[in-house]
């Protein structure tokens, strides 16, 4: 049994233009001590299967069908009581931009702590020390005196690393980060992808990480699973999937990247066309109208994720075999 | 070969230096000079990109609004070996329409009240003006058709406006902009940047064949090490207002000089899972200093795996030519490993090399 399962997640906001259909039918799993990758471009509705699973979503948008299970324990349907006593305790999320999320009112010591008085029963005192030691474990230099500072007083890197502070306070059994490293310079993205490796390692924590850089996936992940579209096109061991990608898409991605080691003005493999806005329940595959090997069927039947190798799944009735 | 990176280009840009004036303080009466682009000389030449690589606040977009005329400065511009920092009124406006700026952000540079046709014509009806030449309507109706093709665009899409367009388009109607006044140089400030991959591929290779097919020069400004690495033919690495390292992409790329090159290089995550995991890693402690606070020497050396306290936290080292057409501005260039070379310590979190300050 996985510490984390999402079975057939399906999400659609209502608009003044009708409705999106955001998310169609994604599945997941993480365990603990894993880290999980869901990559995708902007639209293919990886942030928003993230905020469902929490239970984040806003008054817009609503879960027809699916489920969502956090140790054994449905989260979908379960009170904003209940969820709130999960959130920051069993299940945290890091965000992609830490200006917007930190109050920028209260010295950052004080929102480590808020989380501890919310969840743990420590005393005044021992929250004091608690918090400071967090920061302390993230990597803030000098945390007792920075623990007074305020979200302003902090350069980028250090404001994520307060962000991850507060999300790992109560040392949580699955952490969803979304974006947490694209807000930030090369150099400062190479020390918060340690740490989070770091910290995943010491406290066996599940980590479901969002993402649009492949490169951050092949440096921190053990599972990826790729979205288009609003649902999981192909699933695999990182390693497998970049060596023997099936799915048109995932071919199609993995050489659109610019990489360091190329010949001098190489030209870069393109992916014509836009992704969809889905704003009809999609009917085929949603990347029919970009796809090299496009088939009639492709255009009418949606195919499922099926076994494409050892624990390597793809959604493709034309996949690519090497 | 000579040694200076100022000459030899279309264009020139010779020790230039800018500074803003920021109010601080209580009463913002405490008045602060922040140096944002400290003496960089470097030349374009005729036909090439040169990329221009560098983290947040390293001054790289000032260094562009300079070269276009948009902030004063100190130091001097040369177009085509003319002196173009100090043309005002019409000679200015020509230099302007030589030199085109392309943005980040089409979402921001495009005014959404104004049809394609119109954000297309407007520039180009004020430099036909300009030139004496005709500005009518048939004339830019049928250069504006002409620009959108060239672009990848339909005729079509003149009568839409910018809302109704994808950010890769956008982005091609802003490429579309900056050539309908026939530019000879392009500087694009980081023109893919806000693009997913798929998109960014798209306008990187449409970059690439407009430059073939219009003969331009280009001066590439991005971030992203890789995307600079598949434009450039040369390229210059910035690192707090000054250009640290500045040579061919091939050789800067497999064998950095400045350790700050290295350093940038390493922490660049490999799309590939198997090489990722060998790679030497290079973790450098905090963050670039603040351009209010260069330190003193070399303005690397707190973060430098490889400083010593002499002569790096003392002396300033300049920009020479440390091989032909290879400029580096450091005490002990090529001592630190390129992060290729050697694949050691694929162990994660180990001891970071480096020992410098954190801030």
């Amino acid at each position: 049994m996985a510490l984390l399962e999402v079975e057939d997640l399906t999400v659609r906001f209502r608009t003044l233009r009708g409705e999106v259909y955001a998310v169609n039918g994604v599945d997941l799993s993480v365990d603990a001590g894993e880290t999980v990758a869901v990559v995708g471009e902007s639209g293919s509705g990886k942030s928003v299967t993230a905020l469902a699973i929490l239970g984040l979503l806003g008054p817009a948008a609503s879960v027809p069908r699916g489920r969502v299970e956090f140790d054994g324990q449905p989260l979908l349907g379960r009170s904003e009581h209940q969820l709130r006593r999960l959130r920051g305790a069993a299940i945290s999320m890091i965000f992609q931009d830490p200006m917007t999320c930190l109050n920028p009112m209260m010295p950052i010591g004080a929102q480590v702590a808020e989380v501890l008085e919310a969840h743990t029963k420590l005393r005044r005192a021992d929250i004091r020390r608690r918090a400071i030691e967090v920061l302390d474990e993230v990597g803030i230099p000098d945390a007792a005196r920075r623990a007074d500072h305020y979200p302003h007083q902090f350069s980028g890197g250090m404001r994520q690393r307060a962000m991850i502070a507060i999300a790992i306070a109560c040392t949580p059994r699955l952490l969803i980060a979304d974006e947490p490293t694209t807000a930030l310079d090369v150099t400062v993205q190479a020390q918060i992808l340690d740490l989070l490796r770091r910290l995943i390692a010491d406290h066996r924590m599940g980590l479901l990480l969002i993402t649009h850089d492949l490169g951050v996936v092949a440096d921190t992940c053990g599972v990826t699973n790729v979205m288009y579209g609003g649902r999981v096109v192909e699933s695999a061991s990182t390693r497998e999937l970049f060596r023997r990608p099936t799915h048109p898409y995932t071919v199609a991605l993995l050489r659109s990247i610019p990489t360091l080691q190329v010949d001098r003005k190489a030209r870069l493999d393109s992916i014509e066309g836009q992704p969809p806005v889905l704003r009809a329940a999609p009917v085929g595959c949603t990347f029919a109208a970009r796809c090299p090997r496009v088939l009639e069927r492709c255009r009418t039947d949606t195919p499922r994720l099926e076994e494409r190798g050892e624990q390597h799944l793809a959604a493709c009735w034309n996949p690519v075999t090497q | 070969m000579t040694g200076d990176p100022a000459t030899g280009g279309l264009l020139e840009v010779d020790d230039l230096r800018v500074t803003f004036t920021l109010r601080g303080g209580p009463g913002h009466r405490r008045k602060v000079e922040l140096t944002a682009v400290d003496g960089v000389s470097l030349s374009v030449r005729r036909r090439e990109t040169l990329g221009l690589v560098g983290e947040s606040g390293c001054g790289k977009s000032t260094l562009a609004h300079a070269i276009v005329r948009l902030v004063p400065f100190e130091g001097r511009i040369r177009l085509d070996g003319e002196d173009v920092t100090d043309l005002r009124g019409r000679h200015l406006v020509e230099y302007r329409r030589r030199v085109q700026l392309v943005f980040q952000d089409p979402y921001a540079s495009l005014n959404p009240r104004l049809s394609v046709r119109r954000l297309i014509a407007e520039p180009l009806a004020f430099a036909r003006r300009a030139a004496g030449a005709d500005a009518g309507r048939d004339a830019l109706e049928h250069r504006v058709v002409e620009l959108l093709g060239l672009v990848g665009l339909s005729a079509d899409a003149a009568d839409r406006y910018p809302h109704e367009f994808s950010g890769g388009q956008r982005q091609r109607i802003g490429l579309a902009r900056a050539l309908s006044v026939e530019p000879g140089v392009i500087l694009a400030d980081e023109p893919v940047s806000a693009l997913d991959v798929s998109i960014q591929a798209q306008i990187i290779n449409l970059l690439v064949d407009l430059q073939d097919r219009l003969d331009l020069t280009l001066l590439f400004i991005a971030h992203d090490l890789a995307v600079v690495r598949h434009v450039s033919d040369r390229v210059g690495v910035m690192y707090l207002g000054r250009v640290v390292e500045l040579g061919p992409a091939d050789t800067l790329y497999t064998r950095p000089l400045h350790p700050y090159t290295v350093a940038l290089l390493a922490a660049v995550p490999v799309p590939d899972p198997d090489v990722q995991a060998t790679r030497r890693r290079i973790v450098l402690s905090g963050d670039a200093p603040s351009p209010l606070a260069v330190p003193a020497g070399c303005r690397f050396h707190p973060r430098c795996p490889i400083a010593r306290t002499d002569p790096c936290s003392t002396a300033d080292p300049p920009l020479v030519e440390a091989e032909p057409g290879r400029f580096v501005a450091c005490h002990f260039p090529g001592e630190l490993d390129a992060p290729d070379a050697v694949a050691t310590t694929p162990d994660s979190d180990g001891p970071p090399l480096s020992a410098g300050s954190s801030s």
